[in-house]
């Protein structure tokens, strides 16, 4: 119940009319009694609003707090890379399928960070993170081929045979460390919906 | 003339039957293959299993230019005359000296050093890192752990393998091959006391941190320290850090009576929830609820912030004897 | 797609010696180039020692680099790493251009790459960070002092009504509507 009345507080934050309401209460799959049942009463949006708002900046605190001390811990990342998305702690390696130019020893950074998160707390983003915000660094480790792929196609009693050896290009990463670079702020990520992203 | 045309149609039919004949022998394999290849093998066989051939016998081998990239693989300025004493043990040294005095050669050419002391040096440089780095990096862990873990790192395996991986195997003059864990361990603290001698103790101490202290990396510390009777140490640290006196307490149990019997325990001290654990019955479940409780208090779980390995430890906080 | 890669050492990305955690090592130590002096499918070799293995010996003294002539064979690449591994390619008839890709390959490898199939593309040794889900997460503390079997929850979630039932209800429906009637017939 407690997470219908925030999605409804999410809801009635964004508008205040009545219509697009109704339909994200359909969106929203809440059946038609309870529609009704808040159909004549009068919500005062604005203070609902604040309320959410508040909420929001507790916990973005409480979070900064823990991050001051460095009492967070290990954190976690899902980064997107080269159309995929991994997973990845500090430690982790992951492999890139595909040619990609980055050479053996480079450092580089991981900028499509999805969602971060730690013991406590998880950042998510809508659909990615504030740029800057978390910062994955990462170093390539191997560039190899994979092993040798055969294709191979054959058409019956039609004298048809193929026959290709393929291995394609592999590159190993490492994740160095995730760090979260500035404190939240809460009333800045609320809001941040709209921030100007190329990529 | 009825000879000549018996003889041109001689010649004539022989031919077909001549390249016939090279066709043939090509598709098959020779009848010797099998039986020599099969005695080859019964022999290699009966010899049992060889040991590797150390890579400094073949032809293209050269120690000098192996030497200089070692330290340049490494990213390491090394004198390349002290590397190549780190390298020498003193069991070869002393072989070679008896070799060349049975040769007749001047006793004062008959110089030849060896690692012991790089080694000893070494050793000295690399425990006072690790401790300096476990202090740093687990600072609420009791000293026994610390020592447990330092010494993991120091175990001779750990060593061995890491300096398999930093390709010294080939380097090391030893009087066996390949050379045992033991020589290769004490191989990496000469390296170790090289590299102090040569470019410098921070630089020695950088290299223990890269290439010792990165073993820990994702490492379950549990695996190498787990605190022998949890819950009298538990008891311990509680009055030490004055959390009341810890008391475990059934959190849920299933299946009871029944082979799959799990509990669920958590202990509490002051009616604060320290630690959590499961076990096939009470006893179990109690004693990894303390594990549990000490790991959150020492800060040893999986989840706990993961070691710095691009840290720079101050040259001040390394205690060197 | 033939399944012969099936047959195929499988294994795990892993990476020696914590490679890249500290400082990177690259992980080739030894190459070695066979060919021959006068034999044409080693001219691309030739061309390549000539031209471009000095520099490539300078912009890489980590490596060792080792020419062996050999009469009338063909010429071969050789890589060794530090882990122990030995790779070996031939190289017949290649371009230097080629030559200097298939070295640039060895070069960025860890190992032999050939021989091993790689079955997953991550890893990690701390899989979960916020914890396992158990079937005990978030269990009301009211299933603690329950004793069990309870007939509360020895009954399905959900019991349909039957027909008889039903019927019962129409019935019952029918005759208060029946009543009702009669009642306003009486008043009236």
């Amino acid at each position: 119940m407690s997470l219908l009345a925030q999605s409804m507080r999410q809801v009635l934050r964004h508008t205040t009319q009545r219509a697009t309401l109704n339909g994200a209460m359909r969106a929203l799959s809440i059946n038609q009694k309870l529609q009704q049942q808040n159909k004549p009463a009068t919500i005062d949006v604005a203070a609902i609003a604040k309320e959410h708002q508040q909420e929001c900046q507790t916990v973005c605190e409480r979070i900064n707090q823990q991050v001051a001390k460095s009492e967070q811990g290990r954190l976690f990342a899902v980064v997107h890379l080269c159309g995929k998305q991994f997973k990845v702690t500090p430690g982790d390696i992951i492999l890139v399928e595909g040619y990609w130019p980055p050479t053996t020893g480079d450092e580089i950074s991981l900028d499509k960070v999805l969602l971060a998160g730690a013991r406590d707390f998880t950042l998510i983003g809508r659909p990615m993170l504030d740029a800057g915000l978390v910062m994955v660094k990462a170093t390539i480790i191997e560039k190899t081929l994979t092993h040798t792929k055969t294709h191979f196609k054959k058409k019956r009693r039609k004298q048809y045979m193929r026959i290709n050896f393929q291995r394609s290009p592999n590159t190993m990463i490492r994740i160095n460390s995730i760090e979260l670079t500035r404190p939240l702020d809460g009333m800045a990520e609320a809001e941040a919906e709209h921030s100007i992203r190329l990529f | 003339m009825s000879l000549l045309r018996s003889i041109a149609g001689v010649i004539a039919l022989a031919r077909p039957i001549n390249s016939a004949t090279t066709v043939q022998t090509r598709r098959h394999f020779k009848r010797w293959v099998s039986p020599t290849l099969r005695e080859l093998a019964h022999r290699v066989k009966k010899q049992g299993v060889q040991k590797p051939e150390p890579r400094s016998g073949f032809v293209e081998w050269n120690y000098r230019s192996e030497l200089f990239a070692f330290g340049k693989r490494l990213n390491e300025d090394f004198q390349l005359p002290l590397l190549q004493t780190a390298f020498t043990q003193r069991t070869y040294a002393h072989q070679e000296q008896e070799r060349q005095r049975k040769l007749g050669i001047a006793e004062a050419d008959l110089q030849m050093g060896d690692n012991s002391q790089l080694a000893t040096k070494g050793v000295h440089i690399a425990k006072a890192y690790i401790e300096a780095y476990l202090q740093n990096a687990l600072p609420k862990v009791p000293p026994v752990g610390q020592q447990a873990i330092a010494s993991y790192l120091l175990s001779t395996e750990t060593l061995a393998h890491v300096c398999t991986h930093l390709g010294a195997k080939e380097l090391i003059f030893s009087t066996e091959y390949p050379p045992s864990s033991e020589t290769l361990a004490q191989t990496l603290h000469a390296i170790i006391g090289a590299l102090s001698d040569s470019s410098g103790v921070e630089r020695a101490f950088l290299f223990v941190r890269d290439f010792i202290c990165t073993q820990l990396n994702q490492k379950d510390l549990l695996e190498i320290w787990t605190p022998e009777q949890p819950l009298q140490l538990l008891g311990e640290i509680c009055t030490q850090k004055k959390l009341g006196e810890p008391e475990p307490r059934l959190l849920g149990d299933c299946g009871k009576n029944t082979v799959l019997a799990a509990y669920h325990v958590g202990i509490y001290a002051n009616r604060q929830l320290l630690g959590k654990g499961f076990g096939e019955d009470l006893q179990m479940a109690t004693e990894t609820a303390a594990i549990d409780a000490l790991q959150t208090l020492f800060e040893m779980h999986d989840d706990r912030q993961p070691f710095d390995f691009r840290l720079q430890l101050e040259a001040k906080n390394v205690r060197l004897d | 797609m033939s399944n012969s890669h099936l047959f195929l050492k499988s294994g795990f990305p892993r990476a020696p010696l914590q490679n890249g955690v500290g400082r990177y090592v690259c992980q080739l130590q030894r190459l070695t180039l066979k060919f021959c002096k006068n034999n044409g499918s080693s001219r691309g070799m030739r061309d390549f020692i000539e031209n471009h293995l000095v520099d490539f010996a300078k912009e890489n003294p980590g490596i060792v680099v080792y020419v062996k002539p050999r009469r009338h064979r063909a010429p071969v690449l050789v890589g060794e790493y530090l882990n122990g591994d030995r790779e070996w390619l031939s190289v017949r008839n290649s371009t230097q251009t080629e030559i200097s890709k298939w070295i640039d390959l060895l070069k960025t490898q860890n190992g032999s790459s050939s021989s091993l199939r790689l079955r997953k593309m991550w890893h990690t040794d701390v899989p979960s960070i916020q914890g396992p889900w158990t079937p005990f997460l978030l269990r009301s503390p009211d299933a603690h002092n329950q004793t069990y079997p309870t007939s509360e929850a020895s009954q399905p979630l959900d019991v349909p009504q039957t027909a008889t039932e039903k019927l019962i209800e129409l019935f019952k429906q029918q005759q208060l509507e029946a009543d009702t009637v009669l009642e306003q017939k009486r008043a009236e």
